[in-house]
């Protein structure tokens, strides 16, 4: 057993009297790379954070099946490249043909988590909101229909990983403080961040945006200005649905190996995480708390030395940031009715 | 012309009966007002009528019009505002756009600029604090606003439920004197108020109501003068 205890420890070399070492050299060196990558996985997060947000927002609930929102949403991009004719080799294509190649996994990623989104929340959720069920029921469901959609995946499809698809070999295109950016990661943030921005668009202004709003200050004062609170939970459902199709598409671009019927769940949690480090029910705080948790991940690895540190490294911070201010960052403003 | 029925209204929490068979009618162009203490059932009546409450028993018709199992939010579009217990202000949302909630449910948006004038007129101190957030005025102000934003749907019925509660004397009186403006603009209120005297004086007709159930009805006036009421909700006696 000691060996095997041992191998989990980081490696230390011979002459290190600690087991966690600081190499800030290393940090220095590769901060912009680690940056530039950072925030590529920290849009992923804040779109999938941003579904927590929305639904904790409305429901008061952690929809802890929105994971598997997300995942759906990478079995659609999946099957979309496998039907399309993709290996794990990259194909030579133009650049035309691989920007219809990528719509189209989003349409399909969008529709795969819209739909799940929807299904669970009129299957799931909205029957127990007719029966008044407390809220532990709720959560412990939310649970319950995480499980049963990973081991319908899993019945389906088995346990391995889905074959990597490649749908383009990234190319560095230009140079920023000596290090390249490459235009996976272009494409990524800047997607990312349009999206985030129609959403917090939406919420602020549009009619249903206010409805979302009201719904989640005060439900049975919304119902009294004319919100109808049925059709604002499933549209906000679906919106994070929409949000986690996208961050699918996205994620399989950045990880191809990572189509599993649990692939979700990891990525879910960070996600939460992110959401409650800007202040869960917080549009802007779910934005800043997964572009701060992929910093942070990263950073962390490149100065501990080793991958497994990045999710240690992220839940300290979460940890330390919550002791401080218990709301999160930005607190939660969308916020619940102080009454 | 009735615009407002409850025909044998009972309502229950769990097993516990909250109205028991209540019936009353409200009129077009009246105040309208229910008293009674902590638990008779105010509240109870009030959320039965918008819809937050489904009764166990018994018909509510509005305009002659059947509405026992309408939606919440239906009910809105029909002419029923409620300015709730509490006041139910969004605190994250400006006074201009808590005062927006109140046309959500609205088709015509031509004539909410008028309305906003009228809410501004009846309340100028909401104009001058449309930016503030909801969360951040005072309780007085918050009720101003919560008049104001259930005017916003332009009702035909408007339900105030206790919207003298936790206000100081001077703010009483001006909401009760905004009440009666109200009503004289021509539109009908039925109120609940823990604060008899100021409910009774401004209604047209009053009803007491007792562990879910009408003990006594009248004019404004003639309970005002009732001994029995003196004693019980009027402090003297």
């Amino acid at each position: 057993m000691i060996p095997t205890l041992l191998t989990l420890l980081p490696a230390a070399s011979a002459d290190d009297s600690s087991w966690i070492t600081f190499d800030i050299p290393s940090l220095m060196q590769n901060f912009w790379s680690a940056t530039f990558d950072g925030l590529t996985f920290g849009s992923i997060y804040a779109l999938v954070a941003l579904g927590y947000t929305l639904v904790y927002g409305v429901l008061n609930l952690i929809n802890f099946a929105h994971s598997e929102v997300f995942i759906m949403g990478c079995y659609g991009v999946f099957f979309t490249l496998s039907f399309l004719g993709f290996g794990p080799s990259a194909p030579n294509l133009s650049v035309g043909s691989i920007i219809v190649n990528l719509l189209l996994a989003l349409v399909v990623a969008i529709c795969a988590s819209a739909l799940t989104a929807f299904l669970l929340e009129r299957l799931a959720y909205k029957p127990l909101r007719k029966r008044n069920a407390p809220r532990l029921v709720f959560l412990i469901t939310a649970i319950g229909a995480s499980f049963t959609i990973q081991y319908t995946i899993f019945l389906v499809r088995g346990p391995n990983p889905e074959p990597a698809l490649t749908m383009f070999k990234s190319r560095p295109i230009f140079e920023v403080f000596g290090t390249f950016i490459y235009d996976q990661q272009l494409i990524i943030v800047i997607a990312a961040v349009i999206m985030m921005v129609i959403t917090e668009r939406f919420i602020s202004k549009s009619r249903t945006g206010r409805g979302i709003r009201a719904v989640a200050q005060d439900p049975d004062t919304a119902t009294l200005m004319g919100v109808n609170k049925e059709k604002i939970i499933i549209t906000t459902f679906v919106i994070g649905g929409i949000l986690a199709g996208a961050a699918a598409l996205f994620y399989v671009m950045k990880i191809p190996s990572g189509v599993q019927y649990n692939g979700g769940f990891i990525l879910g949690i960070k996600a939460f995480a992110a959401a409650v480090l800007g202040g869960i029910g917080n549009v802007r705080g779910a934005l800043l708390g997964g572009l701060l948790l992929g910093l942070i991940g990263n950073y962390g690895q490149i100065l501990l030395g080793n991958s497994q540190w990045t999710d240690v490294v992220a839940f300290v911070v979460l940890v330390l940031v919550l002791l401080l201010r218990p709301e999160g960052i930005l607190g939660t403003s969308l916020g619940r009715s102080k009454a | 012309m009735t615009l407002l029925e409850l025909k044998n209204i009972s309502v229950h929490y769990g097993r516990i009966q909250a109205i028991k068979e209540m019936s009353f009618t409200v009129e077009e162009g009246e105040i309208v007002s229910l008293i009674g203490a902590n638990g008779a059932g105010k509240t109870t009546t009030m959320k039965t009528i918008s819809g937050l409450l489904n009764p166990t028993g018994g018909i509510i018709s509005f305009m002659g019009e059947d509405i026992t199992k309408m939606k919440a939010h239906i009910r809105v579009v029909q002419g029923i505002s409620q300015a709730p217990e509490g006041r139910g202000i969004f605190p994250a949302m400006t006074v201009l756009e808590n005062l927006d909630m109140g046309t959500f449910g609205r088709k015509d948006r031509t004539g909410v600029k008028d309305d906003l004038e009228r809410v501004f007129t009846l309340f100028p101190r909401l104009q001058e604090r449309q930016k503030q957030y909801g969360g951040t005025m005072s309780g007085g102000e918050q009720q101003m606003l919560a008049i104001g934003r259930a005017l916003m749907s332009r009702p035909k019925l408007l339900l105030l439920d206790e919207p003298s509660m936790g206000l100081a004397p001077q703010f009483i009186r001006q909401i009760f004197k905004i009440v009666t403006e109200i009503n004289t603009q021509g539109t009908t209120v039925l109120l609940v108020e823990q604060n008899a005297n100021q409910a009774l004086a401004r209604a047209h007709r009053a009803f007491v109501l007792e562990t879910g159930e009408i003990t006594h009805s009248g004019t404004g006036k003639e309970l005002l003068a009732n001994p029995a009421i003196k004693e019980a909700y009027l402090g003297v006696g």
